[in-house]
């Protein structure tokens, strides 16, 4: 299968005062259609750059990134802006929702930003709301959202667009664990509808829910693994027996 | 601790069999009181004590019945449980046991107590790891970063067990559990590369 994202010598140097920082050092990454990738790594290992280059938020200093067909790399600014909105969806840790929007309004938005009517944005706003448990919070404001509900709505307008590849960057870092597990139990459910997802994160826990990790350390990635075989559910207890407590 | 290599010799031999005695052990230790609580609720038969255990720890513990009569034996041998013989129609006699004033005082002694936590000091990757270094015969970091993807495989199949949205407390707490030690496993995993990395004198 052709791969949706691909990456080839993908490098970034920052300059800061004349010091050169090299937060990716030549990464080469291929991810499938319809695959869950988690990439994990120590803070400063070069992780959420990766992501933002995938995303068309910045540009590489070396090197190619493809999604869907588009050398992001050769874009300009704005025509990374239409393929950010089209064909990439973004969810970063904190969030990051209008805060004088309304939970309905933060989600059709982008869906009206690109040319959709305000009928079809207002469906699909509906339809993610009502997937996501959340169609009683349509009317509220992100201030009177709790965290998880703030993050649920995050990835809802992620998906308006029903976008090719869906990136999050550290999606559970500000959620307590229970709801952390929720919204990860969310993206799960998005996957296995064939939603491509990228994932960056430290917490093992998070990134175990991904079909396949990379480890990231200095700016490359040093390993990776499959995680489930596709088709195979096996599970490690041999049998369930239910019982309450 | 599950070893597919052959035995290395006898003295590898009898460490082997004793770490087993001493899982066992403990194993042993912890049924017997198990047993003593289900006999607490009522009076039961070996099988349905099987069957009882099994459902109390949500699958995560199968019982052989040989294991469980063993026990009861040992139980009813220093008087913590007694037995009834009750004949049935058409099927063998049945052997119900129920708990002894003495099993009730150890099974209120048990509960009353916290258990002695498990100090893990001794770890068959880590002496892998020594042996290593020892033989010069391949990179430690190399092992270290396999057990990594390993570990991560296995953390995966807890997430994947922990999404059934079926699964009772109990077992998703036993679940839980065994999520949490697997990512102090990969924190440590993180610690031995990082001081293999500056060389172990």
């Amino acid at each position: 299968m052709n791969p949706i994202i691909e990456t080839k010598n993908l490098q970034k140097i920052y300059r800061n005062n004349g010091v050169e920082v090299k937060a990716l050092r030549g990464i080469d990454l291929s991810v499938a259609e319809a695959e869950f990738l988690a990439v994990m790594g120590p803070s400063g290992c070069g992780k959420s750059t990766l992501l933002y280059l995938l995303g068309g938020l910045d540009r590489p200093t070396e090197g190619e990134v493809v999604v869907n067909q588009h050398q992001i790399h050769l874009l300009n600014e704005s025509q990374r802006a239409l393929l950010r909105r089209n064909v990439i969806g973004f969810v970063f840790q904190a969030y990051n929702l209008i805060p004088n929007l309304t939970a309905a309004d933060n989600i059709e938005l982008p869906a009206l930003l690109a040319g959709r009517s305000p009928k079809d944005a207002r469906e699909r706003q509906r339809q993610l709301l009502q997937s996501l448990g959340l169609q009683e919070k349509e009317t509220l404001f992100p201030a009177e959202l709790s965290g998880g509900e703030q993050q649920r709505v995050a990835i809802a307008r992620a998906l308006v667009n029903q976008p090719k590849v869906l990136l999050l960057d550290e999606p559970t870092g500000n959620l307590d664990t229970r709801t952390g597990a929720r919204v990860m139990e969310i993206l799960r459910n998005f996957h296995v509808q064939g939603q491509t997802i990228v994932l960056v994160t430290h917490d093992p826990k998070v990134a175990s829910n991904a079909e396949r990790v990379a480890f990231m350390r200095d700016g490359i990635i040093e390993d990776e693994t499959m995680l489930t075989v596709p088709g195979n559910t096996e599970p490690i207890l041999s049998h369930i027996v239910q019982l309450e407590l | 601790m599950e070893c597919t290599q052959q035995p290395l010799g006898l003295d590898f031999q009898q460490k082997y069999i004793y770490t087993e005695y001493v899982l066992h052990s403990e194993y042993v230790y912890m049924l017997n009181f198990a047993i003593l609580g289900l006999l607490s609720q009522e009076p039961r038969h070996g099988y349905d004590l099987k069957q009882a255990f099994e459902a109390l720890l949500g699958g995560t513990w199968p019982l052989n019945i040989g294991q469980v009569y063993t026990t009861l034996s040992r139980l009813e041998r220093d008087g913590y449980v007694e037995s009834l013989i009750v004949p049935q129609e058409l099927l063998p006699d049945r052997k119900v046991y129920s708990l002894t004033q003495a099993g009730r005082d150890q099974l209120s002694l048990w509960l009353s107590e916290p258990t002695q936590g498990a100090i893990r000091l001794k770890d068959e990757f880590f002496i892998k790891l020594l042996i290593l270094q020892l033989t010069n015969s391949s990179d430690p970091i190399a092992l270290i970063r396999k057990q990594r993807l390993a570990t991560m495989q296995n953390m995966a199949k807890l997430t994947n067990l922990l999404s059934d949205p079926d699964l009772n407390t109990a077992t998703a707490l036993i679940i839980e559990g065994a999520i949490l030690h697997v990512e102090a496993d990969l924190n440590w995993l993180d610690r031995c590369e990082e001081r293999f990395k500056e060389g172990i004198p």
